[in-house]
């Protein structure tokens, strides 16, 4: 196939040994293309524009040329171009007189780049002599335009054979290479250029090159790129992660150069993670894609492992998981580059790069570098170390899945849980399935059911840690597993899985306390995210157990809430009930004396609330009320002296003129009164307003905020202005405070109130009675909105930002209602 | 609470049609839902609370579903 020797045979006097080596060279490369560029398929085509290019990116990477470009041309002939030196032109006298530039493009192993006096500092791609020889052998023409020391020189060649000597076309003031050629169709089945594949690379050079321009035409299409990028790497992740979520903004980068045996290696690296799982590393020797990575890739590898392992155990940050290197690349997009003086290549496509000394190089440069990035970014590195950990957790649960389906056990079969007392029915349009809180309450209401309709699985669901002084509700692997099998579908069951559950319904029972509440929400929690299509069906229902039961003679009742049975006694209490004023003798009764309780116990929360605040009403009514008899609202600290106002204008006046005094702004104090010092604090006691706002309406019944205060003694006798008068016995009371929960002490008389601890507290009766027995119990219903409520509730109370939960438990410490469902 | 939904596990906010109609909902996806499954299996959602240490013996006592956990 080859022909080779046509224009050769012109040359017969010129045939000599050099020229016989050179065609011999030339010859091998045509008869086996493979050897020097790959494969002669598409990939080796454009293979052949890489090399042209590769030689003018060293020009550019050694500062000598700044452009390049490149041009396809209507009949797949290419040309490129830069603005560098240009290819030496001068007579090589060992070389029987032939210009270098002849030389280069015809002579195996021969070029500028074997040794650093040609100028080229850093390790460059094309050194094997071959590149730029090999696209002139395979090409059916190439021609060479250089411009250099102010004249402009060209030389023609076929299939790597010269057709015409170096001529010299003229002068010019500038310097560069010029470099077009058509591939030989001889060699090549296909030789249509893709403006893609060209694309793709031009821009992967243009990033691994920062600030070099590079540009593209397609004459055929007149498609044009251009590629500059200043930043390079780090603009290289931002554009392999351009369709991602990055987990943080900023791409990591640095870079380092240590002495290898044959010279400076440098490495340059960019590094970002984003929110998804793939991985995807790229890496370079002497911007060449080494799809095979080899030991920059090895030496990053461990680097990156090794310094995120040290960082996440010096921080303390790994607990349950400690990320193995493939965790710590979930997500990861990086860019290793490396030039090295002499790269060897290893591997199928010759792309892995095996410098051993490379490695270590890549190690400690990426170490230090990532361990110093780390330490100046605790908020990053510690996003790190939580996708490892996420990625660590992930693959042992993917892997405990798969166990799973393959063992077809675990969670969901292997028989019905020892626990489970089954009912005999099997029709769902009746039975029912308590999920019951504690094994004594579970044996309540075993003894209490339906045994034909009703089964009842009790989960065990508290652990105290002593050493902590914590209360940890959770629910252990078993009482997952029997939950499963006791309902009878699989984690994230569908539709058809919810037509097979065992029971018709699911009653989740549970304490009426806030304990109880929270065993709720875990499992509420636990059915929305793992069995939503039960919740989803309607299958999922709440049992209300009492909270009390209340006995007056014979006859039993049941009071579900705190709040009802304490409302429910003061309206007890105030039957019958009048209240005298000592002072002036008034004496209230019938509705006047329920108004007046109503306000007082309302008046209860906020006082309280003040209270906790550590302010003594006392103290605070006889020296900082308004003459009206008021609390104020602001209590304002300076200079270890305590102030109150009313309104947050006064605040502002006061602080205004105090900074005047002082000369100066005030100065904050950070902590609490404490630790103020001289300092500003001013607290706004919200409570405050609503309590003024009550005591207004008090006034109405002739008495006020010191009524509220205990009355103390007068001529060393306990003194009680108030005095309940009721049939049953008179009572004297010292404040107003005591009102109420006197009146509720007497609504008590005669009953026989019992406060259910649990469950477990009631007898099987009782338990049937009040929550289980379908002509009296109130069943909820639970929604999809109740569900995903719980969801959100038990993010808060069990989640790691304690912030928010102490700010939620506070909210709702007082007001147990929205803990339920 | 009305706000946007997002994966339990790594916070992914979801659409709205996501959130009412994937087969991973609440999750995000299915591993997501695995490792959320694997917390629950673990025994690691908790709802903690401090004690009054005063409190301790008379829970011990009075609850007998009450187990030690040695940290």
């Amino acid at each position: 196939m080859s022909t080779a020797d046509e224009p050769a045979s012109d040359q017969v006097q010129e045939y000599d040994e050099h020229q016989i080596r050179a065609l011999e060279g030339v010859e091998g490369i045509r008869t086996r293309p493979a050897m020097y560029i790959g494969d002669t398929t598409l990939r080796g085509l454009h293979h052949l524009v890489y090399e042209v290019v590769d030689n003018s990116i060293d020009e550019a990477v050694n500062k000598f040329a700044s452009l390049i470009t490149v041009k396809v041309h209507a009949d797949n002939s290419v040309t490129c171009m830069d603005d560098g030196r240009g290819i030496p032109v001068g007579k090589m006298t060992d070389m029987e007189n032939r210009s270098a530039l002849e030389v280069v493009l015809t002579e195996i192993h021969a070029g500028g780049k074997f040794d650093r006096a040609g100028g080229y500092k850093t390790g460059t791609g094309g050194l094997h002599g071959v590149g730029i020889t090999a696209v002139n052998a395979l090409s059916e023409w190439l021609e060479a335009e250089i411009r250099r020391e102010g004249h402009v020189w060209r030389m023609e060649f076929q299939r790597g054979i010269p057709t015409s000597d170096l001529k010299k076309l003229g002068t010019t003031d500038t310097t560069g290479t010029r470099i077009s050629f058509r591939p030989d169709e001889q060699i090549f089945p296909d030789i249509n250029f893709s403006f893609d594949t060209l694309c793709r690379r031009l821009q992967e050079l243009a990033f691994l090159n920062a600030g070099i321009r590079i540009k593209i035409h397609d004459e055929r299409t007149d498609q044009a790129e251009e590629y500059c990028y200043e930043q390079g790497l780090i603009q290289f992740v931002h554009h392999l992660n351009r369709t991602e979520d990055a987990l943080f903004p900023s791409v990591i980068s640095f870079s380092g150069v240590q002495d290898s045996d044959d010279g400076p290696v440098e490495v340059d690296i960019a590094l970002q993670y984003t929110a998804g799982t793939s991985e995807s590393l790229r890496t370079y020797a002497n911007n060449i894609n080494n799809l095979e990575g080899g030991v920059h890739l090895s030496g990053f590898r461990s680097a990156l492992t090794r310094t995120v392992n040290t960082y996440g155990k010096q921080k303390n940050l790994f607990k349950d998981y400690t990320p193995t290197g493939e965790d710590l690349r979930e997500g990861l997009t990086a860019v290793i580059a490396v030039r090295v003086p002499d790269p060897q290549f290893e591997g199928q496509t010759k792309t892995k790069l095996g410098n051993s000394d490379v490695e270590g190089i890549v190690l400690s440069v990426v170490h230090q570098n990532l361990n110093k990035y780390f330490e100046e970014n605790p908020s990053i590195a510690k996003l790190i170390c939580q996708k490892g950990i996420l990625a660590a957790e992930a693959r042992e649960a993917a892997k405990q899945a798969r166990e799973r389906v393959r063992r077809k056990s675990g969670l969901t079969t292997g028989g019905l849980p020892e626990k489970l007392r089954d009912c005999r029915s099997r029709e769902l349009d009746i039975t029912e399935l308590y999920l019951v809180e504690g094994d004594s309450a579970g044996g309540s209401a075993d003894t209490g059911r339906d045994s034909n309709t009703q089964a009842i699985l009790p989960l065990r669901g508290k652990i105290l840690n002593v050493e902590k002084a914590q209360l940890i509700k959770v629910l252990d692997n078993a009482e997952i597993a029997n939950i499963f099998k006791a309902i009878g579908i699989p984690p994230g069951a569908e539709l058809e899985d919810v037509k097979k559950r065992r029971y018709g319904r699911i009653i989740v029972m549970t304490d009426a306390d806030v304990d109880g509440s929270h065993i709720r929400t875990l499992l509420l929690t636990f059915i929305f995210r793992h069995m939503r299509k039960l919740v989803e069906h309607g299958c999922i229902y709440i049992a209300q157990p009492p909270l009390y039961r209340v006995q007056q003679k014979k006859k039993v009742r049941y009071v579900d809430t705190h709040e009802s049975m304490m409302t429910e006694l003061l309206e007890l209490g105030v039957d019958g009930s009048s209240m005298r004023v000592d002072r002036d003798g008034v004496v209230f009764d019938g509705n006047n004396v329920r108004k007046l309780v109503e306000l007082i116990v309302k008046l209860e929360e906020p006082l309280e609330l003040l209270e906790r605040r550590g302010i003594d009403l006392r103290h605070t009514a006889t020296h900082f009320a308004t003459e009206d008899g008021l609390l104020r609202r602001y209590r304002v600290f300076l200079g270890r002296e305590r102030h109150w106002f009313s309104t947050s204008e006064e605040v502002d006046e006061f602080v205004a003129s105090e900074g005047k005094k002082r000369g100066g702004e005030l100065q904050v104090a950070d902590g609490d009164e404490e630790t103020a010092g001289d300092n500003l604090l001013v607290y706004d006691q919200h409570e405050v307003s609503r309590i003024n706002a009550l005591l207004v309406e008090l006034r109405g019944y002739g008495v006020g905020l010191h009524d509220l205060v205990p009355a103390g003694n007068r001529d060393g006798e306990p003194y009680y202005p108030f005095e309940i008068i009721n049939e049953d016995g008179n009572v004297k009371l010292s404040s107003l405070r005591e009102f109420p929960p006197m009146l509720r002490k007497m609504g008590e008389r005669g009953l026989r109130i019992t406060r259910f601890k649990g469950l477990g507290e009631m007898d099987p009766e009782e338990l049937w009675e009040t929550s289980m027995d379908s002509s009296k119990r109130l069943l909820l219903q639970v929604t999809m909105e109740d569900a995903a409520g719980a969801d959100e509730i038990f993010r808060v109370l069990m989640g790691d930002h304690v912030e928010p939960r102490r700010e939620f438990i506070e909210k709702h410490a007082l007001d147990v209602k929205d803990l339920d469902v | 609470m009305v706000r946007q939904p997002t994966c339990p596990i790594c916070q992914t906010p979801l659409s709205a049609a996501d959130a009412a109609e994937s087969r991973f909902s609440p999750f995000c996806s299915e591993r997501c839902r695995n490792v959320d499954l694997l917390r629950w299996s673990d025994g690691r959602y908790a709802i903690v609370e401090s004690l009054d240490p005063a409190q301790i013996p008379e829970l011990l006592e009075t609850d007998d579903s009450l187990g030690f956990e040695a940290e």
